[in-house]
């Protein structure tokens, strides 16, 4: 049907979603988990062979750690130190992840919006927030609420400007297919900002969560001391270098359990774009 | 043809971008259940105008009307089929067709949505993801949505360019027989394509469009009688004459020399 000489070429096929083939091909869930135990358990022994030959008050190994942290679990320190942190951390991450999808859905949809926000945002992400915990504390003084405040402005701005961009990206064509079929702007939100921009959003708050244990950490150095950061900073000075493992542990753990939860959300959230099920 | 009633009526249009007018002084009328198709190079305007037609463009002058009054605004009476198909990622097959029903604050009572999937063959697929499916089984998916709101118009943006040569046929044939089924008499519908000979396997009439600002070349009609099948189309008589009419009206728009030599062998070649 298509041999007349100089028939209007069709255009070229692109469907909008196409297929996405992965470029590398996957390991076996079995495979990446035995390689993830062998890359720990490596670094492991390595860590106690070596910690086992030098000073115990400048460096330390994996058992004295663990002996510490039963010693401190005992004892009630880890736990009630853990409980202050988590609650700063939860608190001042909500607000932060809160604050930041509003006003990332508000100046992703709104040019006005987009345009208030635009440097205070840039600048304020570019700063170094550590030079901003000072003039916190003269604010805030030196309790929970100026902890939960340094939270809040290390996690707002990967969150929000994640949204925003996941906003923007709505494909154009789909808003018009919305309108085409009467769409309400609550409806166009529900099926198409909203999931369009989820998987931008849960990024943002992955890429978060790092800067909110940071936040932590900086809040309880500098302002009243307390929990995980107190006891570092307490053990340090007494130079029981083992217990001042087992806090930095215990935030590794914290911030790769949490990663690994908000990667899982992720991938559920969005299994409409996986390559296989 | 004059005591058939007039679906939708276009007066004098003007559309424009800004200062660059697309389209000026177009008149047409699609009548009931009558398939008018509309040709025309790229740039021609002709997206531009189905787009008018479903309310999403204001006019810059003149009145398009549905049965006598004012499009202004996209209505539920007319649904559009997309080139790029349009689909949500992230829903379903099945939410997908049932997305204009859901989205007008209507219900499925009658069960559209599952007599759709089975008409489109694709009702084991209802429960995939865009991104599972072929080209071809999106713009099924596609039709499907479009006619699950049960439009009196469905307008049709170049539907079918983006699947391949094989899967295009097909499409074009299962349209035919939807076209043809005596259940969907009350529709009527425009489809623009560049492609003649799908205009003159499904158009009623055709319309040319052409120039700059695009405007009405050539509205003709064809003559071959329903039902008419893809593999027969060419060997009807109409058939060369037909096409190197459209052909040469299409190519006022270029270069004026030697383009009928174009359409003149193309003439022979198929006689």
């Amino acid at each position: 049907m298509k041999t007349a000489a100089g028939h209007p070429t069709p255009s070229p096929a692109t469907p909008v979603f196409a297929t996405r083939h992965p470029v590398h091909p996957r390991l076996s869930r079995r495979m990446t988990w035995g390689l993830r135990g062998t890359s720990l358990a490596i670094i492991l022994a390595l860590w106690e062979w070596y910690g086992r030959s030098t000073n115990p008050i400048l460096f330390t190994y994996p058992t004295a750690i663990a002996y510490a942290a039963m010693d401190m679990l005992a004892d009630g320190t880890l736990l009630s130190a853990l409980g202050q942190s988590l609650c700063v951390l939860s608190a001042g991450f909500a607000l932060g992840t809160l604050v930041g999808i509003g006003l990332g859905l508000l100046s992703g949809r709104s040019q006005v919006v987009a345009g208030l926000l635009d440097i205070p945002v840039t600048a304020l992400y570019a700063t170094p927030m550590v030079a901003l915990v000072p003039i916190l504390v003269l604010w805030f003084g030196f309790g929970t609420s100026a902890k939960i405040v340094v939270v809040l402005l290390f996690t707002v701005f990967p969150v929000l400007i994640n949204t925003q961009r996941g906003v923007r990206e709505v494909d154009p064509r789909l808003v018009e297919v919305a309108h085409a079929f009467c769409s309400t702007e609550y409806r166009l939100w529900t099926d198409l900002i909203l999931p369009s921009a989820l998987p931008f959003v849960m990024t943002g708050i992955r890429l978060s969560i790092g800067r909110a244990l940071i936040a932590v950490i900086v809040a309880e150095f500098y302002t009243a001391i307390s929990g995980l950061g107190y006891l570092i900073v307490s053990n340090a000075h007494a130079f029981q270098t083992a217990r001042v493992f087992v806090p930095i542990v215990g935030l590794m753990t914290l911030g790769v359990v949490t990663t690994g939860l908000l990667e899982m959300a992720e991938a559920r959230i969005s299994r409409w774009r996986q390559t296989s099920p | 043809m004059s005591s058939r009633t007039a679906k939708i009526l276009l007066d004098q249009i003007a559309l424009a971008f800004g200062e660059r007018i697309v389209l000026q002084g177009v008149s047409l009328t699609l009548y009931e259940h009558d398939l008018l198709c509309i040709v025309g190079t790229s740039g021609s305007g002709k997206t531009t105008l189905l787009r008018a037609i479903a309310g999403l463009l204001p006019l810059r002058s003149g009145r398009i009307l549905l049965d006598g009054a004012a499009i202004t605004r996209p209505t539920p009476r007319i649904a559009m089929i997309f080139q790029h198909f349009g689909l949500f990622p992230w829903k379903t097959v099945r939410a997908n067709i049932a997305y204009g029903l859901s989205v007008q604050g209507r219900r499925d009572e009658s069960g559209v949505v599952t007599r759709l999937l089975d008409v489109m063959g694709l009702t084991e697929h209802a429960a995939r993801y865009p991104y599972e499916l072929s080209g071809g089984m999106q713009q099924r998916v596609g039709l499907a949505r479009g006619l699950a709101v049960r439009p009196e118009v469905l307008l049709l943006d170049e539907p079918f360019s983006a699947v391949d040569a094989i899967t295009r046929e097909t499409l074009q044939g299962e349209l035919i027989r939807l076209w043809e089924d005596p259940q969907r008499r009350r529709i009527s519908a425009i489809l623009v394509t560049h492609d003649l000979d799908e205009a003159i396997l499904l158009g009623d009439r055709i319309v040319v469009l052409g120039g700059i600002p695009g405007h009405v070349r050539l509205h003709l009609e064809v003559p071959i009688p329903r039902p008419r099948a893809p593999q027969d189309l060419r060997f009807h008589p109409t058939y060369p004459q037909l096409r190197r009419q459209l052909w040469d009206a299409l190519q006022d728009d270029r270069v004026p020399q030697g383009a009928s030599d174009h359409g003149t062998q193309y003439a022979e070649k198929s006689n």
